[in-house]
């Protein structure tokens, strides 16, 4: 599922995806504006690098699946490498801290969403902090969502051809989350001629995530339900559970691990 | 890929792989640059770093000469010293080469100053 629905649009949206993500979420940024001064932060999924830029004071390496997304953070002179989150190249028990910001949601499966978690845990010290965000399927709670479109007309989610895959609705940008498996839809902008309205239907298991025409292209993503970011943590031991929090349509969990 | 990210990186991940840190360097291109040089920072650094696997991999880019085989006492206020481990840290970037696993001998490669250490379906 992630190879087509997540890894392989990355690739191709890099660019343009580099170029909205710019402003950092607030919660993270204090987070990262807070930590000791020679301390060692991971970015799990680290994107563009927005957050390897904030306090210089901190040693920060970044890692992501994309290599096209790692090279936009190495053209902006960060440390980082590619790997699978599930698989952090890292050593038990190395980094002060870690955050991994609307990562984990795209995990297709419970236990491949424990495993990502499982994996940050690890590589933390002991009496280490990770900051962990995934999209809230829940977007409207504090009125600041600057996700829903009011004006956005609701149609009913489209289904899926493959049945297989039937279970996954195709989100419409903008309105609430009718389901907590979909595909988001994303329309890459630097093709003018792409797009249109009518969302092309994401094809069957096996094939890529786009056909050779499309523009728009589909990620998968499980957006989570109040308190189900917290659940998932507990079923690590060792792992307390500092602070759970709503912000701006994400839940964010910060665990540290203990000593 | 500066050596403090290589400092960091372990090939344990691969299924039965018990031996996987530190990584050997084979380094096809490298580069030099001046990164400011803070020294607290430095300083604090060096209970993270692992002084032996970088004294090696210093080495193997042809970068090693200079240092002392273990962090001398009170190296928080060798300015000399942690000027070296400054250099080594930050300054040395292997922009083409692989990060070769010491058990197995698989090569992770590194393209453009960035190592890719992505498994293959049989190393989960």
């Amino acid at each position: 599922m992630e190879e087509f629905h997540v890894h392989q649009v990355y690739e191709k949206i890099a660019e343009h995806f580099s170029n909205t993500r710019h402003t950092a979420w607030p919660a993270v940024r204090r987070f990262v504006e807070a930590l000791s001064p020679g301390s060692l932060l991971i970015d799990v999924g680290c994107g563009n690098g927005k957050y390897l830029g904030i306090n210089s004071t901190v040693l920060k390496v970044g890692c992501d699946r994309s290599m096209n997304l790692c090279s936009i953070c190495q053209s902006r002179g960060h440390n980082v490498f590619v790997c699978d989150c599930l698989f952090i190249p890292l050593r038990d028990d190395t980094c002060d801290f870690a955050i991994s910001i609307a990562v984990i949601h795209h995990m297709s499966t419970e236990e491949r969403r424990l495993q990502a978690v499982k994996e940050i845990f690890r590589v933390l010290r002991p009496g280490g902090q990770a900051l962990i965000t995934v999209w809230a399927f829940e977007q409207e709670r504090d009125r600041k969502s600057t996700y829903i479109n009011r004006k956005t007309e609701q149609t009913a989610p489209s289904s899926q051809p493959d049945e297989s895959i039937s279970h996954i609705g195709i989100h419409q940008n903008r309105t609430p989350f009718q389901q907590q498996d979909v595909f988001v839809p994303w329309k890459d902008q630097r093709n003018p001629s792409g797009g249109g309205t009518a969302a092309a239907p994401p094809p069957s298991e096996g094939a890529t995530a786009t056909a050779p025409t499309s523009q728009e292209y589909f990620r998968f993503y499980h957006v989570f339900k109040e308190g189900e970011l917290e659940l998932v943590c507990q079923q690590i031991c060792n792992l307390i559970v500092v602070q759970s929090f709503y912000e701006e349509g994400n839940w964010c969990v910060l665990l540290e691990k203990q000593s | 890929m500066k050596l403090f990210t290589h400092n960091l990186l372990t090939s344990s991940i691969i299924k039965g792989v018990t031996k996987g840190y530190p990584l050997k360097i084979v380094s096809r291109k490298v580069e030099i640059s001046e990164k400011e040089f803070n020294p607290e920072l430095i300083a604090r650094l060096l209970s993270r770093v692992e002084w032996s696997a970088l004294c090696e991999a210093a080495e193997s880019v042809g970068h090693g000469g200079d240092l002392p085989t273990s962090v001398p006492e009170n190296a928080e206020k060798d300015e000399e010293f942690l000027r070296k481990a400054h250099h080594v840290l930050m300054e040395i970037e292997v922009v083409d080469g692989d990060l070769v696993c010491p058990e197995t001998g698989r090569q992770f490669p590194i393209q453009n100053g960035i190592p890719n250490m992505l498994l293959n379906e049989g190393e989960v």
